[in-house]
């Protein structure tokens, strides 16, 4: 257990040191206060437009794609990925889906994120540090469909699991894809059961597809100075 | 851990125990019980100290009633109260089938291009590069 937490603990320092040294380092330093409730301060005012479906949640929509080349530390990470924007409604998902291309037309190594609004998808995020995540890995071809599925569920509160979902998301890697969905707390094995089954539901999966389970901290361990959001083991 | 004593309190003493004493133990035996046999009472009251005790489940719940009136925080229904709130929040999140999701996709207002949409390889142009959702389209397998 210790030793989970300290990894936790050196990744995030590490961090910092890193940032320090960055070129970007005043900029940073201004924003860094701001950090914790960028996405309500930033992208603030996502409302329902009159007459709109409104959701439970207002959620972003995130964009990385890994530079080729560079080594995945956690700020890189956290530099690669974008968001692309918020929405509060129905009608405002559709618009930012519509206006995007699907995952199984990505190329290389990308990935989509969709998170609860101040929920950064990333290990680290204050929502995400005593998580984990079901993770699916989909053979080429069934990306696109299985994600559009996972989310719908997600954005309609198919899950029943109160506050505890933060996100989704969708790996585009080389010979596979893997899509999956993030939870506040990774110790809730009835939440996590409950998730497993409505995930099956959902996605109407092969009896014989693979789910695993993955805590945050677990990733944080097996992968450090690997790619730290893929589940990759 | 509501009540003391509770309502289960106020069973007769069992007479079995009797049979073996001469009558006069049994008497006088049953008066001691009888007198510590009070009335069930809530343990925390908001009712004055001196009211009479209440004698009958009936009265009880009358006594548990005005309680909540009185915002007491204690109680079965209170408790049960609580418990319905909590499950009406949980009906009350605003949910949606998959099916009412993907019907509002085909509105206008949800094919309009969002604003401040970034310039970026993944961002189309224009609604549905691919058409509308894949699920509806079926010209995804592979």
């Amino acid at each position: 257990m210790n030793n989970k937490f300290d990894a936790l603990k050196d990744d995030d320092s590490g961090d910092h040191d890193q940032d320090q040294g960055s070129p970007k380092d005043s900029e940073k330093e201004k924003t860094e206060d701001e950090d914790k409730d960028q996405n309500s301060s930033k992208r603030k005012m996502v409302v329902p437009g009159a007459g709109e479906h409104p959701l439970q949640y207002n959620y972003t929509f995130w964009y990385s794609r890994r530079t080729p080349g560079r080594p995945a530390s956690t700020q890189s990470y956290e530099q690669n990925i974008k968001p692309i924007g918020g929405f509060a409604s129905v009608e405002q998902f559709w618009r930012f889906y519509s206006h995007m291309i699907r995952p199984g037309d990505m190329t290389g190594h990308s990935d989509f994120h969709l998170f609860k609004e101040g929920i950064k998808p990333m290990w680290e995020d204050d929502a995400n540090k005593m998580g984990g995540k079901w993770i699916i890995r989909l053979r080429k071809g069934l990306a696109s469909r299985c994600w559009e599925n996972l989310i719908l569920a997600m954005l309609g509160e198919q899950f029943m699991v109160g506050e505890e979902i933060c996100g989704a998301v969708v790996s585009v890697r080389f010979q596979e894809d893997i899509i999956s969905i993030w939870n506040k707390t990774a110790s809730d094995q009835a939440t996590t059961a409950r998730i497993r089954d409505t995930l099956r539901r959902v996605l109407n999966l092969p009896p014989n597809t693979i789910m695993e389970y993955k805590t945050h901290t677990d990733s944080i361990k097996y992968s450090m100075g690997r790619l730290p959001w893929t589940g990759e083991p | 851990m509501l009540f003391g004593g509770g309502l289960t309190g106020i069973h007769p003493p069992r007479r079995g125990n009797f049979f073996e004493l001469d009558n006069g133990m049994e008497v006088s035996r049953r008066r001691i019980l009888q007198k510590h046999l009070e009335p069930a009472r809530p343990l925390r009251r908001c009712v004055p100290a001196d009211t009479e005790p209440n004698i009958n489940a009936a009265t009880c719940a009358q006594a548990l009633r005005d309680e909540e009136e009185h915002e007491t925080p204690i109680g079965i229904e209170q408790f049960c109260k609580i418990v319905n709130l909590h499950k009406k929040k949980e009906v009350a999140r605003i949910s949606y089938s998959r099916d009412v999701l993907l019907g509002l996709s085909s509105c206008p207002e949800a094919k309009k291009k969002p604003p401040f949409l970034p310039e970026h390889p993944i961002v189309l142009m224009e609604a549905g590069g691919r058409k509308a959702p894949l699920t509806l389209t079926h010209l995804h397998r592979g």
